[in-house]
């Protein structure tokens, strides 16, 4: 794969050279997941550079406080704050396990979120032809990546940055979720086996497919009948985090996970410390706590990547431009990285406020 | 009524197994399988529910490409045991193409509402309408099937996955 095109689009600076899912002979089972907050994540209000004067400038109403005072911002480095709605997290900075990417994010300059989301998940910003996503193309540098449940995504249908010639694996979340479907009834596999026993490319993936479904539903099984032990699970992200952290460690076959959330085109009434971000942003810190705690050790092996299609201006006037895309990432791998943490400021500097209010990545 | 094109039978001796055939797309496949059960349909948010879990959104496609139409772009393992769930909801009759309901497509395999069993896409006629299309080993299954699960077999073998 192409690790530059990569590079261009996401938060993975840096991981590259690490190599983490690219050796055979690795001794543990590294992963990667991704999270994708559709609708464009206003970065500057969720890593705020509370430090910066100009901060305080561009956003006179909905910009948040310094910390210390009434709702301010989590302190982070004596410039930065994390959103107070991130609390969760912050126990995840301080282990140094968590690091923020500022000011990165796909260098075309579309103002579109149908199509920003589409270079990101292509991970060929520009070109709109690209028929698989950069996540499909990464299966293919697997060890074995005709296995269908290396890669797994928890959602409606395939996502497409999954999409491709590499099988892959997705499942539905809600209230749907383990619902057996008409393979899982003995009668109907056994009526199709017999039909699908060749050695066809139709029979191989029939195989490949129901197996991969049966192991899954099974460890979603196993992980429900843990889960129903204690008090109703959380709805939305934090139980599907948690699903996911489930399925993870039961399965060390899984590589690569991919759950998006939705509903982050805050432009509108978005809030300061509370209000719309803030109702958005809980339950993803919750989420994210979750499957970190989910993973126990396993978050050393674990790379997780939050990503957004791209931010919002610096200035509160101007709406819907192309701004910081923001990405956060956790895990221990992020431990290795050079103090700071911060892979680039994000500081609105003049120098860097273009057209609008715009910061470019 | 069948269409012509994706169903009609054509001389015995001309035609080999569809098996041997080109991969369906999921339209080719959904609307296929439809047409060729003679299902009536006023609810189609079921089909347009599955045809997006394949891959293939009706006039969804994202880029100015078109969809391909190649064995590799819609071949996977997720997508044929997709296929058969349809083809097992469809053939037995639980799928409600006769009354509204979500487009979720996982409720494709949901038990009906009413405490009546559903009828059965019938299977003979299925049968008849394929001809030399249903190879010998799917017509075996179909005869050891039960009669909810014969449509079902016929829609989801091999021989269907193809035209």
């Amino acid at each position: 794969m192409n690790w530059p095109e990569v590079a261009a689009g996401t938060a993975l600076l840096g991981l590259g050279d690490h190599g983490w899912a690219l050796s055979a002979e690795a001794p543990v089972t590294r992963r990667l997941v991704v999270v994708m907050l559709r609708g464009a994540v206003d970065g500057l209000n969720v890593v705020i550079p509370y430090g910066d004067p100009l901060y305080r400038q561009l956003r006179p109403t909905i910009g948040l406080a310094a910390p210390g005072s009434d709702e301010g911002v989590l302190d982070l480095d004596g410039r930065f704050g994390l959103h107070p709605a991130l609390a969760p997290l912050l126990p995840l900075w301080q282990e140094r396990r968590l690091a923020f990417v500022h000011a990165c994010g796909s260098p075309d300059p579309t103002r579109s979120h149908f199509d920003a989301q589409d270079f990101m998940e292509s991970g060929t910003p520009g070109a709109r032809t690209t028929a698989d996503g950069w996540m499909n193309r990464l299966i293919g540098a697997l060890p074995s990546p005709h296995d269908p449940i290396q890669a797994i995504s928890l959602g409606a249908t395939r996502p497409r940055i999954l999409a491709g010639l590499e099988p892959n694996s997705n499942f539905p979340l809600g209230p749907n979720a383990g619902k057996p479907s008409a393979l899982d009834r003995p009668a109907v596999a056994n009526a199709f086996a017999g039909l699908y026993a060749g050695d066809d490319p139709m029979s191989i993936a029939y195989r490949q497919g129901r197996d991969a479904h049966q192991d899954l539903m099974s460890d979603l099984a196993a992980e429900q009948t843990a889960a129903d032990n204690g008090a109703p699970g959380p709805q939305g992200f934090p139980a599907t985090a948690a699903r996911l952290a489930a399925l993870l460690v039961r399965d060390p076959r899984i590589r690569i996970a991919f759950a998006d959330l939705g509903g982050w085109d805050t432009h509108v009434n978005q809030g300061g410390a509370k209000g719309q971000l803030a109702n958005h942003l809980q339950p993803l810190a919750t989420g994210l706590a979750a499957l970190a705690q989910g993973l126990g050790p396993r978050l050393d092996d674990t790379v997780v990547l939050v990503m957004s299609e791209f931010g919002r201006t610096a200035g509160k006037t101007a709406i819907r431009e192309p701004t910081t895309g923001m990405a956060m990432c956790c895990g221990s791998w992020a431990a290795r990285w050079p103090a700071g943490r911060f892979m680039e400021s994000g500081r609105a500097s003049p120098r860097r406020l273009c057209t609008k209010g715009a910061i470019w990545p | 009524m069948p269409c012509s094109k994706c169903c009609s039978p054509v001389p015995n001796s001309a035609h080999p197994p569809l098996s041997a055939g080109k991969f369906k797309t999921p339209f080719e496949y959904v609307v296929s399988a439809v047409r060729g059960g003679g299902v009536d349909v006023t609810n189609v948010r079921p089909l347009l529910g599955v045809m997006a879990r394949l891959g293939q959104p009706l006039y969804g496609c994202l880029t100015p490409d078109g969809y391909q139409n190649t064995r590799a772009a819609w071949l996977n393992p997720d997508a044929l045991r997709l296929r058969i769930g349809f083809a097992t909801a469809l053939g037995s009759g639980h799928l409600p193409l006769d009354r509204a309901m979500s487009a979720d497509g996982e409720d494709m395999t949901a038990q009906p509402q009413s405490a009546a069993l559903p009828d059965p896409i019938d299977s003979a006629g299925l049968l008849r309408l394929l001809g030399p299309a249903v190879s010998a080993k799917t017509a075996a299954a179909v005869s050891d099937a039960p009669p909810p699960l014969k449509a079902a077999l016929i829609l989801g073998s091999p021989d269907f996955m193809t035209r």
